[in-house]
């Protein structure tokens, strides 16, 4: 193969990451520090985690918007669990499961009530804030137990843990989307619904699992982020959603359902946690960033739609 | 489960004398008609049966009755000599009974592979999907079918004639003996035609029988048996095709009682052409259109159903893009047509779907009236609500709606009103062209004579009418001439008086 065929091959989204890099490179020096370099992706690792939710629920022709709130609810849960004097593993489990079955809630609507799922979790989004904050009264809960600490902050040779997590969750999600009989058939639910149910595919069950699966998902970067920042505050997962999908969008996952892959997925997580990082080195205030990511979700899905044609 | 040993074989089949399926006095009433009424239908082991008939005239609804997406009101279906009852297109599968409809029922984006095998994907001892298996099972199936089509492909980067053969070998592979497929070849070029009908040859050979449905007349010869032929929902008679004549097809196919009073009693065209189209393309939809409609005059665009003539109507209304040709109104070529350049040039059109595409069903009656004329009516773009009811209630009476007032909601009005709406807001641009596809589609009897009346009234009055018609009768007794399309071109131009149903379907359906 000649080397311009091999550079086609590349994703695209490689090509962007080496140009965030570049640019940010000559924006500020410490851009490219070791340091900085473990802080992306401790950063990317809670998105990340977040976005496999994200694209399997475009994947499966969904969307979920709960993902943030659940993300906020775990943690609140986890941390006032603790603070009650609970053990780190059983605060966890219980927040694991209150964020299943917050998931498995959304699929159950979805898959038998006929609402839309962007309704759906638009609901589930404001219930689940709502509740961690009447839960913790709408204040920080400390969560400081230094077992629970590691989750976030720990580190494996240099390697942040969260950072290991997360791969080893792309690598499960991508075997099972790959290799089992499961994946398949989530990518003809999300490919052509009326198709998959006459091949005799439980199109219902399948979409409460998609959904459950996208809970413990977000319940889990939940645990991480609350580990990580050493505290649940009642609106710390919020947005998290958004930028979730435009991994997912960025990462090459059709809107239209049933094509994507989660890999490209992860490299549009570490865009947008590069991007996000490279702003704030260079100054950037909080508002513009939103300015810069939604134009650039906006500009890669012209791109892909103007492509297509 | 194995997936490789179940390829169909001759020797499992009954002898050929016994019925393999009776559909027997199969009735099904949808809201204000009859769609099958006392039909009953036989097939044979190994047999290819055609399913004959005009659009409308009730195959797709006896076939999804037989593949369990509708149930029958009445009537019993009978297999191998036992009567089932099929309530799910599940359970159709079950009984071998598998249906390819125009639209495939693929996964874009899963492999030929995953597609054939969606839901029954062979399993390795540890549960993993046996991508060996899988791969081998498909390609036994597409062998069969002489299909060089890569398993691992995915479905998006096929053609349609490939597409299908991974219908078919999905179809196998469900262990079918009862293939139906819903006018295979609409989407085929000559070449794929003759592929499909070898593959069908060889799926007979292994004792697969076929329902085939189409309105090709010329194909069905070369690849039936038998035919049956249904007419407004209820069968006509099944002869063996070697026995008939494509004149006795049509008469079968259109019925004998042809004397339909003419409403449009004198022909009122005069020399000016309102319409002008001149060698319109668009891809393989449309090809080297061109047309003519004159003042007064009303011209019928006759054909089957995806001959391209509602694509046409769209193009002409700007609607859908065109690769080349010109659209010329009132004498004066439209440079860059699109639906609010053709109404400023005095063009109107009223939709085959009015609930969907001609009406604002929440909206009250006289918001949808004024809707294309606001321009016109209120060049300052201010409304005057006291001219809006005036005009509204001028047409409520002008065409006599069974509308009490301006106020009431549009979806509470019957088919045949609303349809007087669509035309009361066409009136209100005081068009001098108008396009109306389908005008009496679903409407009852009484209603349709009025809206063909006022249609008179219209070409009277100087107004050029296309209309587009799938019903012959309709044709015959409204327009001065017709132009039949098929396959996206216009094959021939007829006089209306001067022709015939059976002449009409004729070119329609490529017989002559």
């Amino acid at each position: 193969m000649r080397i311009p065929a091999l550079l086609g091959k590349v994703p695209g989204s490689i090509y962007a990451v080496l140009v965030l890099l570049l640019l940010f490179r000559v924006g500020s020096a410490q851009f490219l520090s070791v340091s900085n370099f473990l802080n992306v992706l401790q950063q990317s690792s809670i998105l990340a985690i977040v976005s496999i939710g994200s694209f399997l629920a475009i994947l499966s022709h969904g969307i979920d918007l709960s993902l943030g709130a659940i993300v906020t609810l775990a943690g609140m849960v986890s941390a006032l669990l603790m603070v009650q004097g609970y053990d780190v593993v059983p605060a966890c489990l219980i927040a694991l499961a209150v964020s299943v079955a917050a998931g498995a809630l959304n699929g159950l609507l979805i898959a038998y009530s006929r609402v839309d799922p962007f309704i759906v979790t638009l609901g589930a989004m404001g219930t689940c804030e709502g509740l961690a904050l009447v839960l913790a009264h709408g204040a920080t809960i400390p969560a400081t137990n230094a077992t629970f600490k590691v989750l976030g902050g720990g580190s494996l040779l240099f390697v942040p843990l969260s950072a290991l997590i997360a791969l080893a969750s792309y690598g499960l999600f991508g075997f099972l989307l790959k290799g089992t009989a499961l994946g398949t058939h989530v990518y003809a639910l999300g490919g052509n619904e009326e198709a998959a149910l006459l091949s005799g595919i439980q199109v219902r069950p399948l979409k409460i699992l998609v959904y459950a699966v996208n809970g413990l998902l977000a319940g889990f970067a939940g645990l991480v982020l609350a580990s990580r920042l050493g505290a649940a505050n009642p609106s710390q997962g919020i947005g998290i959603e958004f930028d979730g999908i435009a991994a997912a969008v960025v990462g090459g996952t059709s809107l239209a359902g049933g094509r994507g892959k989660v890999w490209g997925t992860f490299m549009g997580a570490v865009i947008i946690a590069i991007l996000r990082n490279g702003l704030n080195m260079a100054g950037l205030p909080m508002a513009l960033q939103m300015v810069i990511v939604g134009l650039i979700m906006v500009g890669v899905l012209t791109l892909d739609t103007l492509r297509r044609k | 489960m194995q997936h490789t040993e179940n390829l169909p074989t001759t020797g499992s089949m009954p002898p050929p004398h016994v019925d393999l399926l009776r559909l027997e006095h199969i009735t099904k009433q949808f809201p204000g008609v009859k769609a099958l009424d006392d039909v009953s239908f036989d097939l044979r082991p190994s047999e290819v049966h055609v399913l004959l008939g005009e659009n409308g005239a009730g195959k797709s609804t006896l076939m999804k009755v037989l593949a369990g997406v509708y149930p029958a009101d009445s009537g019993r279906i009978v297999l191998n000599g036992q009567p089932v009852q099929i309530h799910s297109p599940r359970q159709a599968r079950t009984h071998g009974i598998s249906i390819i409809y125009q639209e495939f029922n693929l996964v874009p984006d899963l492999t030929v592979g995953q597609n054939i095998f969606l839901g029954r994907e062979p399993r390795t001892a540890i549960g993993l999907v046996d991508r060996k298996a899988l791969a081998a099972g498909a390609r036994k199936f597409l062998d069969f079918l002489n299909a060089d089509i890569d398993v691992g492909a995915k479905i998006h980067s096929l053609g349609v004639a490939q597409q299908q053969l991974v219908e078919v070998a999905k179809a196998l592979s469900l262990e079918s003996c009862i293939l139906i497929m819903d006018e295979p070849t609409a989407t085929l070029s000559e070449p794929e035609i003759q592929r499909l009908f070898e593959t069908i040859r060889s799926l007979k050979q292994r004792g697969v029988s076929i329902i085939y449905i189409s309105h090709r007349l010329q194909e069905i010869r070369q690849i039936g048996d038998r035919v049956t032929v249904l007419r407004d929902g209820r069968a006509v008679g099944t002869r063996p095709i070697a026995e008939t004549s494509l004149d006795g097809l049509i008469q079968m196919m259109v019925g004998r009682s042809v004397s339909q009073r003419r409403i449009r009693t004198r022909n009122t065209a005069g020399p000016r052409e309102v319409l002008r189209v001149d060698s319109l393309r668009r891809g393989r939809i449309l090809k080297d259109i061109s047309l003519v409609v004159r003042e007064g005059e009303i011209v019928a665009l006759a054909g089957l159903v995806g001959s391209g003539r509602t694509e046409l109507a769209r193009a002409i209304f700007g609607i859908d893009p065109v690769d080349s040709g010109t659209i010329s109104l009132m004498g004066r070529t439209l440079a860059n047509p699109s639906p609010a350049a053709c109404i400023r040039s005095g063009m109107g059109f009223l939709p085959e779907n009015r609930k969907e595409d001609g009406l604002a069903q929440i909206l009250p009656v006289k918001d949808n009236i004024v809707q294309a004329s606001l321009r016109k009516l209120f060049p300052w773009g201010l409304l005057d609500h006291g001219l809006e009811r005036a005009t509204a209630r001028k047409y409520i009476q002008d065409l006599s709606m069974a509308c009490p007032s301006v106020f009431r909601m549009t979806r509470f009005l019957s088919g045949g009103t609303q349809q007087k709406v669509v035309l009361a807001k066409w009136l209100c641009t005081e068009s001098g062209f108008l396009i109306f596809d389908e005008p009496t589609r679903g409407i009852d009897v009484g209603a349709k004579e009025e809206i063909h009346r006022l249609m008179h009234t219209l070409a009277e009055r100087g107004v050029g009418i296309l209309m587009i018609s799938s019903e012959l009768p309709e044709v015959l007794s409204l327009s001065d001439r017709v132009y039949v399309m098929r396959e996206g071109a216009i094959t021939r131009e007829l006089v209306t008086e001067r022709t015939s149903q059976e002449e009409i379907i004729g070119f329609a359906a490529g017989g002559k």
